[in-house]
């Protein structure tokens, strides 16, 4: 399979009596951007160290492009992990070119990338006088050292301002925009939400729940309805024969529709039959709601 | 290997406490070198006092001896280079750089590797100064100069790498062992000054010449001196072959536990 960027089989880890990771698969194909997505302590920093070699694994396996993982590999990947990691003493160029040569690639790109996260400015400084928001943004820059193939992030945007939070999330999403493949562990929902088009959902070292996002979103779609005459309302959606469940919220009802009924053919039977709509919206079933539920089960 | 070279120089080069660590011990050890004569002296100064003999003046510096003779006192600063190198391998484990130099693509082995070339270099960089030390005091200091003499005995600078190197080897192993730079530091200390003497003094001197700090002692043996032969008191004038194997061994056995504890541990 030429697309299978990374392969993971029964991957477990204890640390001690805690076991971090129980019986872990995953496949990535080329070009996801994949969420992995679970409360803190739930194992995504230990799947991270696994794949990259700095945590070893009680038994499983990983592939990495197909093949069993050496060193050589992880020059083709990119990887932030957990917190920013350099040599205090030594400016944010130095750093970069001590990366560049461990991935045996030119100087080249190291300006173009320094400009690219905001840092040109203080490229000379010396790594430990940065802030946090520089030391993370040197940490995006050095994870894009000599064109990866795939980027791996560890909770990218923890312990920054909203802006640069913002501002990093364009990053991968632009970065994800050219076809690399994106892995990404996040605790934060709505990060997962917005950037990625695949998410596993991890907790407690399990895996409860892997598939493309919008599948997971678009699962239950609920409707908000609201006319003038409720009544009629409510009566009409009763006896058309498409709707699941109905529920009254404050001055709208809340209808789940059975799977094929979108709002566009609600709208249209119940104009058919007199009744103007005053709203309409289509609410999600939040990847938020569906993660807490997850939890919750694990959990029982 | 040229990269790995490359990668660690950056460490080092720009790194300040590394330049002053490695001046103090030149500027330490080129002073031994340089006052050793005079310090001795005073020795056989006061013993001419208290012996009814003529004693003759210690000729420490003149062709041949000067390479055993500084090769002998150098020895006893093997402490200084093994700290750098404790400082530097546990240093990455503080920064946690070796989690972050592995996960770009380094491998286990060649972290290892790297650090064996450091340790390496750093030997050679402390026998160079033996050298040039050696090369300076004969030439001013050898009454009948020959060239040929000034080649004899040049076996003490390699037995000199290797005790430093093995040495350093011991440290790197420490450093690796146990990842923290001040526990790391005391523990070797506490290796090379109390542990190991207290073995030697306790285990018959046939087992105890196995250990690993004292077979890089014993590689290079106390120089004689005329004040010497005069009591009749004979030293090993040559490198002492069975422990360069035995050094040779250490070195290969610190590198190899490394290698283990590096290749099964998470960082
Ligand atoms: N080196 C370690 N020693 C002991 N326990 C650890 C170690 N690293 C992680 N853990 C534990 O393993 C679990 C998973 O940790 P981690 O993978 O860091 O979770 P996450 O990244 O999802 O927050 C946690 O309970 C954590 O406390
Ligand atoms: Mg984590």
């Amino acid at each position: 399979m030429k697309n299978q960027v990374l392969e993971i089989r029964n991957l477990r880890k204890s640390y001690g009596s805690l076991l971090a990771l129980d019986d872990f698969s995953l496949q990535v194909n080329k070009g996801e951007v994949f969420g992995i997505l679970g409360p803190n302590g739930s194992g995504k920093t230990t799947t991270l160290g696994i794949l990259l070699d700095i945590i070893k694994p009680d038994s499983g396996q990983y592939a990495w492009f197909g093949a069993r993982p050496f060193s050589n590999q992880r020059a083709r990947i990119g990887a932030l992990l957990e917190q920013p990691l350099f040599y205090p003493y030594l400016s944010a160029v130095k750093n970069l070119e001590i990366i560049a040569d461990i991935k045996n690639v030119a100087y080249g790109e190291i300006d173009e990338l320094l400009e690219k996260v905001g840092l040109t400015g203080r490229k000379h400084s010396k790594f430990k006088t940065y802030s946090l928001g520089m030391k993370q943004r040197l940490a995006i820059a050095a994870s894009l050292i000599g064109k990866p193939e795939v980027l791996i992030l560890d909770e990218p945007t923890n312990g920054l301002d909203p802006r640069s939070i913002a501002e990093i999330r364009e990053l991968i999403i632009d970065i994800a925009s050219r076809g690399i493949t994106v892995l990404l562990a996040s605790h934060l929902l709505d990060e997962v939400q917005k950037i990625c088009s695949h998410v596993a959902i991890l907790d407690r070292g399990k895996l409860l729940h892997t598939g493309r996002v919008d599948e997971v979103l678009n699962s239950s779609p609920m409707l908000e309805l609201q006319a003038d005459d409720m009544r009629a309302l409510h009566l009409a959606l009763q006896h058309s024969g498409v709707v699941d469940e109905i529920v009254s919220e404050g001055p709208i009802w809340l209808v789940r529709m059975n799977k094929e009924t979108g709002p566009a053919e609600v709208n249209k039977m119940l104009t058919q039959q007199g009744i103007y709509l005053t709203h309409l919206a289509q609410r999600h079933k939040s990847l938020e709601k569906h993660f807490l539920e997850l939890v919750a089960e694990n959990h029982a | 290997m040229l990269r790995l070279i490359k990668i660690d120089f950056k460490k080092y080069a720009y790194n300040r406490t590394f330049w002053i660590l490695l001046l103090t011990y030149f500027i330490l050890i080129v002073s031994v070198f340089f006052f050793a004569e005079k310090f001795l002296n005073l020795f056989v100064a006061d013993a001419k006092t208290n012996v009814p003999l003529p004693v003759p003046d210690f000729s420490f510096y003149s062709f041949p001896y000067v390479w055993h003779n500084l090769a002998f006192f150098g020895g006893f600063f093997k402490i200084l280079t093994g700290l750098i190198v404790v400082i530097f391998v546990t240093n990455e484990y503080s920064y946690k750089t070796i989690r972050q130099n592995v996960m770009n693509g380094m491998g286990r082995g060649e972290f290892l590797l790297s650090k064996v070339i450091f340790a390496g270099l750093l030997s050679i960089s402390a026998a160079l100064v033996l050298v040039i030390s050696g090369l300076i005091l004969g030439l001013v200091n050898t009454p009948e100069l020959r060239f040929s003499l000034i080649f004899t005995n040049i076996g003490f600078i390699a037995a000199y790498f290797l005790e430093l190197f093995s040495f350093s080897l011991l440290a790197m192993l420490i450093g690796f062992l146990l990842r923290q730079s001040g526990l790391s530091i005391v523990m070797l200390a506490i290796y090379f000054y109390i542990a190991e003497p207290i073995l030697v003094r306790l285990l018959p001197d046939k087992v105890s010449s196995f250990l690993p700090v004292e077979s890089m002692a014993n590689l290079i043996d106390f120089p004689n001196s005329e004040l010497m032969k005069m009591f009749n008191v004979n030293f090993n004038e040559f490198v002492s072959l069975p422990d360069v194997f035995i050094c040779s061994f250490w070195s290969v056995f610190f590198v190899g536990m490394a290698y283990l504890l590096l290749r099964n541990r998470d960082f």
